[in-house]
């Protein structure tokens, strides 16, 4: 029987183990709301007020598949990392089932916010789902499969620490809307291809910037340079951002590299939420410090029920370590001329590196 | 035939609710000032049935939330909420908030909770509880939820029929698995906390009587469904919902056999709680009373239902032999998520509607409820909540004019 070997299969958020994509012979390519804020065919498809938890960033999502954008994927892994980005799966099957076309098959990998032995096991048993799924549409996964796709993918987090250490190095040498720009480009690339991509913006040649101030970037995730560029439009250099990049740490080696998968699944991720609150604000806290900025901002978008309750709490252990900080709360996904920056102007105005 | 009695009077069996609801803090509050004693506060639609059977005192955060707002002190707690960091929206965490301030808050305020039953349900809700638990020292236990636990398979059309017997088969059977194994672990750390031990039979009974009081309230609500005028007023009909937070309590089948019971006695004597021959409209929103009710009234339309009103009927599951996993079910499953507007539908035939109000922006894109019910022929008024105003009257005349 001949079977169809599709080529793409999407997927949203750090959380998803792109490294079993491609050990199953298929290309990840890591899906984004690419800053749409026009949601016409969401709005009159899904009423916002019939959804549990609606999200402009998701939303934006939901939109480019409603027009069919994502119709040539064999498949879309939509991870149960907040109800926003869970309820995705939820619109597309129903807008499915209202007759939509062109909307790619979907698989919802869902996980527990909780920590102990039910999540643990229940946490694993949908990744083992997820392998399932993916040997369904292509090749068997298999320890030197999923160990080749697990060393690109090593890699590629490698060189996006050496991108870090570089936006974080005196004298900031490349902003950070141009570092978060290249690593955007590179959630289109497989993973041998994205580390090159980065090897090359790192050493492209640039002039100095001048002495600014040092911002790190947190609050709501985002997949636009938006609020990147706001910020260095006002004289700050963002030379870091909350995001689940951090360094792997060192994995047994003689460990098989699917357990190694499955076990880092069923962890707590900085990406999707997760009880108790702290391992949240440690995984920030401990950025920050890596990152060593002048100042915080965070811009908390107003449908983001995680950043609302967190960042004060964050804020709170700044103001402890006398690092000023900036809670810009309410914001939208993308600002545009309707955005208030006043406040960003004042915060960032006056201040010295 | 006789002339219908119009009467404007409170329901007695609703006001011993009514009563029996102030007086909960009170008690609650002597309660908790005993040595050694529980007090816990949790989501609805979770494990009252259980915290009831270990002898907890509790109270659903949700509708405190709701309390504190019909006191009118949510302008109040919104305020300090802001002035500790936090920009909203604070529906979620007014409770919260209520006991950071308790000078201000209703009824003489919460007692502080040893118990927090926190939920997944939504990141605002479980972080609120998680803080609110930490900020009172109280013990916290969250529980996951996953809105998608039912809607990974298309839920039949009539689930609103079918979920009371086949709900094994509608619910993701891992979910199930993992909600149910979260609610055991739940009840052995209660059992630790009071010393009480929970007997598999009590159980079973607690969840036959939330079954047979649902089935009681719904005989009350069908009787209004099918009686020419409406015996029971909005407000009544809302406020009898208290009575889901006794689910499966002696207290609990009594409220609701004395509430059927005085409806059909109005019934009998031909009272109604509307203008004789009024028209009937559904108020398919789960906010508040709109402001605009008494400008209904008098223009001649009664409220005839809500969700609140037709919810009993999505409590009651057959047990299948094992009432804890049939009580997880229930946690994972009480409506359809989906888009599906036939639960709707099926209520506006129930109920016989002229019409129902939408709580909606008439400028936004219809909904899916809207348009099922335009298409269906069945007239929709949109109406603000919160308005009173000239405006919202010329939307109503123009509704019950036809214009």
């Amino acid at each position: 029987m001949h079977k169809r070997i599709p080529a793409t299969v999407g997927y949203i958020g750090e959380v998803v183990p792109a490294e079993l994509i491609e050990a199953a012979g298929l290309t990840p390519l890591r899906i984004t709301g690419g800053g749409i804020t026009s949601t016409p065919l969401v709005d009159s498809l899904w009423s916002p007020r019939r959804r549990a938890d609606p999200s402009a960033s998701a939303d934006a999502i939901l939109e480019r598949a409603l027009r069919g954008e994502f119709a040539e994927l064999a498949l879309l892994v939509i991870p149960h990392t907040t109800k926003a980005i869970e309820g995705i799966a939820t619109a597309i099957e129903a807008a499915r089932r209202d007759g939509v076309s062109g909307l790619p098959p979907v698989h919802l990998l869902d996980r527990s916010f909780l920590t102990g032995l039910a999540s643990s096991e229940y946490n694993a048993r949908q990744f083992r789902l997820l392998t399932a799924r993916l040997e369904s549409i292509g090749e068997e996964l298999t320890d030197v499969g999923i160990g080749r796709a697990s060393r690109a993918y090593r890699d590629l987090r490698d060189v996006r620490s050496d991108l870090a250490a570089l936006r974080r190095a005196p004298g900031c040498p490349i902003s950070g809307t141009e570092a978060f720009e290249a690593l955007l480009r590179t959630w289109a690339m497989p993973a041998h291809k994205a580390a090159q991509h980065l090897r090359q913006v790192m050493t492209a040649p640039r002039p100095t910037p001048p002495n600014v101030i040092r911002v790190f970037l947190a609050g709501s995730r985002t997949d636009t340079s938006a609020w990147h560029r706001a910020v260095e439009e006002r004289g700050g250099i963002v030379v870091g951002e909350d995001d689940g990049w951090d360094p792997l740490p060192e994995e047994d080696a003689g460990g098989k590299p699917l357990v190694v998968l499955e076990s880092r699944w069923c962890e707590p991720h900085a990406d999707a939420v997760a009880y108790p609150m702290s391992a949240h604000l440690e995984a920030t806290l401990r950025r920050i410090s890596r990152a060593g900025p002048d100042v915080v901002v965070f811009v908390v978008h107003a449908d983001d029920g995680l950043g609302t309750w967190e960042t004060p709490e964050v804020v709170r252990l700044l103001d402890a370590r006398a690092i000023p900080s900036l809670h810009l709360g309410g914001q939208p996904y993308v600002p545009d001329a309707t955005t208030d920056l006043s406040p960003l102007d004042e915060f960032l105005s006056g201040r010295t590196p | 035939m006789s002339t219908p009695v119009r009467t404007t009077a409170p329901m007695e069996s609703v006001n011993v609710i009514r009563a029996h609801q102030k007086s909960l803090l009170a008690r609650t509050r002597e309660h908790a000032a005993l040595d050694g004693a529980h007090f816990a506060l949790t989501s609805s639609d979770e494990l009252e049935e259980i915290l009831h059977l270990l002898g907890i005192p509790s109270i659903v955060y949700n509708y405190w939330n709701f309390v504190i707002l019909s006191r009118g002190k949510g302008a109040h707690y919104r305020e300090l909420l802001e002035e500790r960091g936090y920009p909203g929206p604070h529906f979620f965490a007014l409770g919260y908030a209520s006991m950071l301030d308790p000078e201000q808050a209703p009824w003489g305020g919460l007692p502080e909770p040893t118990i927090m039953i926190g939920s997944a349900r939504n990141e605002t809700e479980l972080r609120v509880t998680e803080i609110w638990a930490r900020d009172v020292g109280a013990r916290y236990f969250p529980l996951d939820f996953n809105m998608a636990s039912a809607a990974k398979q298309a839920m039949p059309e009539d689930w609103f029929t079918r979920m009371r017997d086949e709900w094994p088969a509608l619910i993701d059977p891992d979910r199930l698995a993992l909600r149910d194994a979260q609610n055991r672990m739940l009840i052995a750390r209660l059992e630790e906390l009071t010393g009480r031990t929970l007997s598999f039979d009590a159980v079973e009974q607690m969840m036959l009587r939330v079954n047979r009081q649902m089935d009681v309230w719904m005989e009350a609500n069908d009787a209004i469904a099918t009686a020419e005028n409406c015996p029971v007023s909005f407000r009544d009909q809302t406020s009898m919902y208290q009575a889901m937070w006794y689910r499966g309590t002696a207290f609990g089948l009594e409220r609701a056999e004395a509430y059927r019971d005085e409806v059909l006695a109005r019934i009998a004597a031909d009272t109604s709680a509307y203008s004789p021959g009024s028209r009937r409209l559904l108020y398919w929103t789960m906010s508040q009373e709109p402001l605009s009710h008494h400008y209904l009234q008098e223009r001649g339309a009664a409220i005839v239902g809500s969700p609140y009103s037709t919810g009993p009927r999505l409590y009651a599951r057959e047990l299948h032999g094992d009432p804890l996993r049939a009580l997880a079910g229930r946690n994972l499953f009480l409506f359809d998520l989906n888009r599906s507007s036939h639960w709707l539908m099926s209520e506006v035939e129930r109920l016989r509607a002229d019409g129902v109000i939408l709580v909606e922006d008439p400028d936004a894109p219809p909904s899916p409820d809207r348009q099922a019910l335009e298409k269906a022929g069945i007239p929709v008024l949109l109406l603000p909540v919160l308005d009173d105003s000239e405006r919202a009257h010329a939307a109503i005349d123009r509704f019950l004019d036809g214009r």
